[in-house]
């Protein structure tokens, strides 16, 4: 197993370095389905979120825990239910979705949808509730609020369209059934292959070695951003530019 | 604080429970016993061994003195009751798929090759690892499986001349089929020479848009096939082919899987043509899975598929724990008369024909067709080059070159060799092949001349 | 004309608890009203109604003799929290939301800011984190912030109640500057001594009713009510 491990590293090298652009092509697609697919869903979870954190109606616990279960659905279920709707026989057969990377954004947009909610929703809700006070009594309307409210809690939503990126790129069962895998000719729109399905294409051929290596580069993409936020997280407790400037001298001084 | 350590001790009694429950069940299993050593006694010599073995590849021939004593270890031919075994078959997606292995159609696993096998044989179990060829010739090289099922001659040869594989037996063949859209943009449809065939479409997609082909690419028999016929097309480079992304598409998945995606098409475009077995094609098309692929070109000697398989040679290192003799014993039951009936019966009655047409009533005469025979021998049957000391596919070949063949007993009697037991047939019954519509046909070459050394009587 | 606030027969109640029971008064512009009361008399309840964070359940509001709903009192008043609450933004960002609000053009928003950073003596703290400033700091930037927006209603719960006695008396000075004839301000605290200094007029409120409201020297020397005259002893147990 370790040798597997040595030889899956010197792979993953090699895949990197060889310059074959369908390889880069890969990685840019995994990162297109899942970026789009989180910003996509922003466009109606913030809203639902939104209305789910700040506002009490009747029946509210219900929809919370619909979401809330709704978070880990199996991604070869969805894929399962998009193939049938995006299939020519399908309802949305129309759209020609089915086996381009657009269809598995869109998958990918309805599968993190209901982790933006429940987080969104979550954070809104637990947000002091003396804020939503303090911006009406100093005049804001509620449009307002909700907007000041939002900004207030921006970085538990950064942290959740982040969680739901990873969410995105890392599953399987919507690219393979949505996708196809078809494999490309170095441009990100010739053809559906993502690093997920790269894993599977090389475990099923047999050629361990590369399918590790996909899963190395994949790893390393997640825990990259991880890193990112983490560092912007540690930045933004200090006070502003000043810190910032003191960090990046510190990097090079030592 | 104390309900912490509460919440952790039952923690901690949980997973001891759960964990000792998982311990009883896989140790109560009965584990597979080991395979019995084989010996040689007197009365099982091998069938052919030349005196003088090559020295670089590993040898056939059986070693002197193997470790176990001659008086316990059951010969090949008696076994009264022997230890339960399990016999592990790699498999290639598009046999298993047909559902003739294991799985059957629609869940009916009467009829099935594991079904008639177990219970007569009850003491063997049989299992199916369905992966493409490469990868299901991967398995038995590393020792996963004891035997391959598979469809790709010249893979089957890189096995057996890598030492990897003896006692190669044809068990059945069949054709591939193109299949594409009803209203075929390519105009293909109905030809009998593929290579042209393959060229128009190749034209045609160039200025045509709807023209579409999805290919699997994923090392499987079907995807080698396909490249080889590319390659007779004068497309030897598959990898420009594959780079045409516009109108080549490569899904790198099993049979199915690629059907479903040329009959949808890709996007908003046509539905594609694709290469697809005849049992895949079938299975999904009477579900009503691939409503707009029809039949454009079958039954042409280009798309012959034969289905061989060939056990794990025991004798190399790695695979020395095989199950020789289980493996053997299956394979004598798919060609036994019982054996190839089953298999020339799958599915008749679910798809109103033959899915897969057994060889041996072929090559031993009892159902005679010598055109047939010819192409599968041009395509599948190997000799061994004592120059190269390799084996290479050659029609004077045999189905399995005796270098290769181990501890075999009667498996190659009567013989199939152009060398041994000819006799000339002096007449051909006709073509015992159907198409899809039920109507008899004949073969699009005419009968060749009798010749020496090609057909065989009963 | 002159500002008048007034609330007729209000009254509020939460699930079973009755916060507010037929609760009526007036107040004018030009003059500070304070609301006195023991802890959970229904100070603050009555200040959200009058701010217009919250709906009464009965009776009515008027403002200048007009019956006024929830969103427009939320244009004319500003309520200063007892917990002051801060968005995660500097000091010149708190400050500044209101003013944005009401489209106040930017050069004049930054000299507003720093007057009003002045008369809390916290100049030049434009640029800090609001959140990580001390309480007492906080609660001055809160009252500067409602300074800030010159609304016609002023309502401050507990301005002093963090500070020390030097910020105290700085801020009650810059709440007293504040007085005008277009301004009603109005001030819920318990602190006997505060509202002897600065009110104009006593609201006294006891178990969600008023039990007495008179001007402030009669409050005081006069108190007409058992409780109230209680209170003002110090005799009455919370």
């Amino acid at each position: 197993m370790a040798d597997i491990i040595v030889q899956s590293f010197q792979q993953a090298i090699n895949l990197l370095t060889s310059g074959n652009p369908e390889i880069y092509a890969t990685v840019y697609r995994t990162i297109y389905v899942a970026g789009v697919g989180s910003l996509l869903a922003c466009v109606w979870s913030i809203p639902i979120a939104v209305l789910l954190g700040l506002y009490n109606f009747k029946g509210k616990w219900v929809v919370k825990g619909f979401f809330n279960a709704l978070i880990g659905i199996p991604t070869v279920a969805l894929g399962l239910l998009m193939y049938l709707l995006l299939s020519r026989q399908g309802e949305f057969g129309s759209l020609h979705l089915l086996y381009t990377l657009n269809g598995i954004a869109l998958g990918d947009a309805l599968l993190v949808s209901p982790l933006i909610i429940s987080f969104t929703a979550n954070a809104l809700g637990t947000a002091d509730t003396q804020l939503r006070d303090l911006a009406r009594t100093l005049g804001a309307s509620g449009l307002r609020t909700n907007l000041k409210l939002i900004r207030e809690t921006m970085w538990s939503m950064i942290l959740s369209i982040t969680a739901a990126f990873n969410r995105g790129f890392g599953e399987l069962g919507i690219a393979t059934l949505v996708g196809a895998s078809l494999l490309g000719n170095g441009t990100i729109f010739s053809g559906t292959r993502v690093l997920t399905t790269a894993i599977a294409l090389e475990t099923n051929f047999g050629r361990f070695d590369v399918a590790m290596a996909y899963g190395i580069i994949l790893m390393a993409i997640v825990i990259a951003l991880a890193l990112t936020l983490s560092l912007i997280e540690r930045l933004r407790e200090e006070d502003g530019l000043h810190v910032k400037l003191t960090f990046w001298r510190g990097l090079g001084g030592s | 604080m104390k309900s912490t350590y509460i919440i952790i001790a039952a923690i901690i009694v949980i997973v001891i429970i759960i964990g000792g429950v998982f311990a009883y069940i896989s140790l109560s299993t009965p584990a597979s016993t080991p395979n019995p050593t084989p010996t040689p006694t007197p009365t099982l010599s091998p069938t052919a061994s030349p005196t003088s073995t090559p020295s670089t590849s590993p040898t056939p021939i059986p070693s002197t003195t193997p470790s176990s004593t001659p008086t316990s270890a059951p010969s090949s031919t008696s076994t009264p009751t022997p230890s339960a075994t399990t016999l592990n078959v790699a498999t290639t997606t598009s046999l298993h798929d047909t559902g003739l292995e294991d799985t059957g159609i629609n869940g009916d696993t009467t009829g099935t090759i594991k079904a008639a096998f177990e219970a007569k044989y009850p003491w063997i179990t049989v299992n199916f690892v369905a992966l493409g060829t490469g990868a299901a010739i991967a398995r038995a090289e590393a020792g996963d499986a004891d035997m391959i099922l598979v469809h790709s001659p010249s893979q089957e040869l890189a096995f057996l001349n890598g030492g990897y594989g003896v006692d190669r037996k044809i068990i059945a063949y069949n054709f591939f089929t193109i299949v594409g859209p009803a209203n075929d943009p390519a105009g293909i449809k109905g030809m009998t020479n593929v290579t042209q065939a393959l060229i128009q479409l190749y034209t045609a997609a160039q200025t045509n848009s709807q023209v579409q082909w999805v290919t699997r690419n994923d090392a499987s028999g079907t995807a080698t096939a396909e490249q080889n016929l590319w390659k007779a097309a004068g497309y030897t480079n598959f990898n420009s082919l594959l780079a045409q992304t516009s109108w080549f598409h490569a899904t790198g998945q099993g049979m199915g899987a690629s059907l479903l995606v040329a009959n949808n098409g890709i996007g908003g475009g046509s539905p594609a043509y694709i290469l697809s077995d005849m049992g895949t094609y079938l299975a999904y098309s009477k579900d009503a899975n691939i409503p707009q692929l029809t039949i454009e070109i079958q039954n042409q000697k280009a798309l012959l598929n034969v289905y061989s398989a060939i056990i794990d040679n025991f004798q190399n290192g790695v695979l020395s724990n095989t199950h020789f003799y289980a493996a053997q014993t299956f394979i004598n039951y798919l060609v036994s008369t019982e054996g190839q009936q089953l298999i020339a019966n799958f599915g008749t009655s679910t798809y109103g024909q033959q899915l897969f047409v057994p060889f041996v009533p072929l090559a031993s005469g009892t159902a005679p067709n010598a055109t047939l025979l010819g192409w599968i021998q041009s395509y599948a049957y190997m000799s061994y080059n004592t120059a190269t000391n390799s084996a290479i596919i050659s029609a004077s070949g045999t189905e399995c070159p005796t270098q290769f063949r181990s501890y075999a007993d009667d498996m190659y009697t009567p013989s199939y060799d152009t060398v041994a037991n000819i006799n000339l047939y002096t007449s051909i019954t006709a073509p015992n092949y159907y198409s899809t519509d039920g109507q008899q046909i004949l073969l699009a070459q005419p009968a060749p001349t009798l010749s020496s050394g090609k057909f065989y009587k009963a | 004309m002159s500002l008048q606030l007034q609330l007729v027969d209000i009254k509020k109640s939460y699930r079973k608890f009755t916060a507010l029971n037929s609760v009526s008064l007036e107040m004018q512009g030009g003059k500070i009203t304070v609301l006195l009361g023991v802890n959970g008399a229904g100070k603050t309840t009555l200040m959200r109604i009058m701010a217009g964070l919250e709906n009464a359940d009965s009776g009515q509001l008027l403002f200048n003799n007009q019956n006024i709903d929830c969103k427009s009192l939320r244009q004319v008043t500003t309520l200063v929290f007892q917990k002051s609450a801060m968005f995660s933004t500097n000091i010149y960002e708190n400050l500044a939301y209101g003013l944005k609000i009401r489209k106040v053009p930017k050069e004049d928003i930054k000299k507003k800011i720093a007057d009003a950073l002045q008369a809390v003596r916290l100049s030049g703290f434009e640029k800090r984190r609001a959140k990580k400033t001390s309480g007492g700091e906080q609660q001055r930037i809160a009252l500067a912030r409602a300074f800030l927006l010159e609304s016609n209603v002023l309502l401050l719960d507990e301005p002093t109640a963090n500070l020390d006695p030097n910020s105290a008396s700085i801020i009650e000075k810059a709440i007293v500057s504040r007085k005008s004839s277009d301004r009603i301000i109005v001030i819920a605290t318990h602190n006997l001594t505060q509202a002897r200094r600065i009110a104009d007029e006593i609201v006294h409120i006891h178990d969600g009713k008023i039990v007495e409201a008179a001007d402030v020297i009669n409050f005081f020397e006069n108190p007409k009510s058992e409780i109230s005259r209680k209170f003002v002893n110090g005799e009455l147990e919370f």
